[in-house]
C-alpha cells in the first residue's frame, strides 16, 4: 500500500504503474455510475451508493496493491531500447540511474565494459531521449565511479551489497531475479542460486 | 473480385518485403567487395571461416566463446549469461537477413574478438562457414 501511495505522490509514473491506475479509476467510475441515486431524497439508495463506492474503493486499492507487488516492475520499452540495449544483457530499467549516468553510458558505447556496443548517431540520439525521459532523479541513483556502472550506485549497493552471489555477476540480473526478462524485479520472483 | 485482387497484391507486397535479403545476398555483396581490390578472387572458404571462428585473435574471446563451438546451437554471453540464439542460418532463419544488423554486429564483435575491424574476406569466410553448418 505504501508503494501505491508513493506512486501517487510521485505524480503517477511509468510502465505498469500507469496500467494499474487506469484499472483502478475505471473500477471507481464504473461503481459510481451504477450507484448514482435517482432521487436526491432517497436515503436508501444514497446509503447503497456510499456502500458500493466504499467497497469499490477498497477493492481498487487492494487490486492496485496486489498488482504493484513491491513496485519493482518496469517497461515496456521502445524497440530501439530492447534491440540495442537488451541483446547482450537484460534491459536494465532506465529508472534505476540518473540522466547523467546514462549519458556516460551512451557516450562510451564503443568501450562498453570490455565490449564494443557502438550504435550509429541516430540510434544514440533516440536512446538518449528515451533514457532521459525515464531516468532517476535521486542522488542515490547517481553513478559513483567514472564508468557509470548501474551496479555501483548507492541505491544498488544498499539493495544488493557489494558482492554478487557465488558464480554470478551483478550484470546478470536474471541469475536471481527470475522474471527479469519480463522486467519484473519484485521480491516474489527472487531466487538466489545456492551453488 | 476487386477485393480478391487487393488481398493478393497486399500479400505479394508483404512477402516481398519480408524476404528482402538472404545470407547468399550478404555473401555476394562481400564477394564484390573483395573482388574490387583482388580481381583474382574466386570464392570464400568455409574451412578458413571455421578456423577463424574457433581461434582467438589477440583478445580473450573467440567467436565460439559466446556463439559456442557449434554455431547451430544456442549460445550465451560470456559475462552476462544472456542467451544468444543460434548464429547459423540453418538453425535460425533470421540470421544474415538484415544488412544493418550484419554490419552492426560484425563491427562490434570483430572489435571484441580481433581488436580491429574484420576484412571483407574474413567476413565472407565466416559467413561461408556459418552457412555450411547444419543443425
Amino acid at each position: 500500500m505504501k508503494t501505491f501511495i508513493r506512486s501517487i505522490s510521485r505524480g503517477l509514473p511509468r510502465g505498469s504503474d500507469v496500467g494499474v491506475s487506469k484499472g483502478a479509476s475505471t473500477l471507481w467510475s464504473r461503481a459510481g455510475s451504477i450507484a448514482r441515486p435517482r432521487s436526491p431524497f432517497n436515503l436508501e439508495s444514497l446509503r447503497t451508493a456510499a456502500l458500493m463506492t466504499g467497497t469499490a474503493l477498497v477493492a481498487a486499492l487492494f487490486m492496485a496493491e496486489a498488482a504493484h507487488a513491491d513496485g519493482k516492475r518496469f517497461g515496456p520499452y521502445p524497440d530501439v531500447y530492447t534491440q540495442e540495449c537488451a541483446s547482450c544483457h537484460v534491459a536494465y530499467p532506465p529508472e534505476l540511474m540518473t540522466k547523467k549516468g546514462w549519458a556516460t553510458i551512451t557516450s562510451t558505447l564503443d568501450k562498453h565494459f570490455g565490449t564494443d556496443a557502438s550504435v550509429d548517431a541516430k540510434t544514440r540520439a533516440a536512446l538518449d531521449g528515451f533514457l532521459a525521459s525515464r531516468a532517476a532523479t535521486r542522488e542515490r541513483n547517481a553513478p559513483s565511479e567514472p564508468s557509470a556502472r548501474l551496479t555501483r550506485t548507492a541505491w544498488f549497493a544498499s539493495e544488493h551489497g557489494s558482492t554478487p552471489p557465488a558464480k554470478t555477476s551483478f550484470a546478470n540480473c536474471a541469475a536471481c531475479h527470475t522474471q527479469a526478462e519480463k522486467n519484473d524485479y519484485s521480491e516474489r520472483g527472487i531466487k538466489v542460486p545456492t551453488k | 473480385m476487386r477485393i480478391r485482387i487487393l488481398v493478393l497484391s497486399t500479400l505479394l507486397a508483404l512477402s516481398g518485403a519480408a524476404s528482402a535479403l538472404t545470407p547468399d545476398d550478404v555473401k555476394s555483396a562481400l564477394a564484390a567487395e573483395v573482388k574490387a581490390t583482388d580481381p583474382a578472387f574466386k570464392d570464400f572458404s568455409a574451412q578458413r571461416g571455421n578456423v577463424f571462428f574457433h581461434a582467438r585473435h589477440g583478445g580473450e574471446w573467440s567467436c565460439a566463446t559466446c556463439h559456442t563451438e557449434l554455431p547451430a546451437a544456442s549460445g550465451q554471453h560470456t559475462v552476462t549469461k544472456k542467451p544468444i540464439r543460434p548464429l547459423a542460418p540453418a538453425a535460425n532463419a533470421e540470421r544474415f537477413t538484415n544488412q544493418d544488423k550484419v554490419d552492426k554486429w560484425f563491427k562490434r564483435n570483430c572489435n571484441d574478438v580481433a581488436k580491429r575491424a574484420c576484412t571483407a574476406r574474413e567476413k565472407g569466410d565466416l559467413l561461408a562457414y556459418l552457412m555450411s553448418v547444419k543443425p
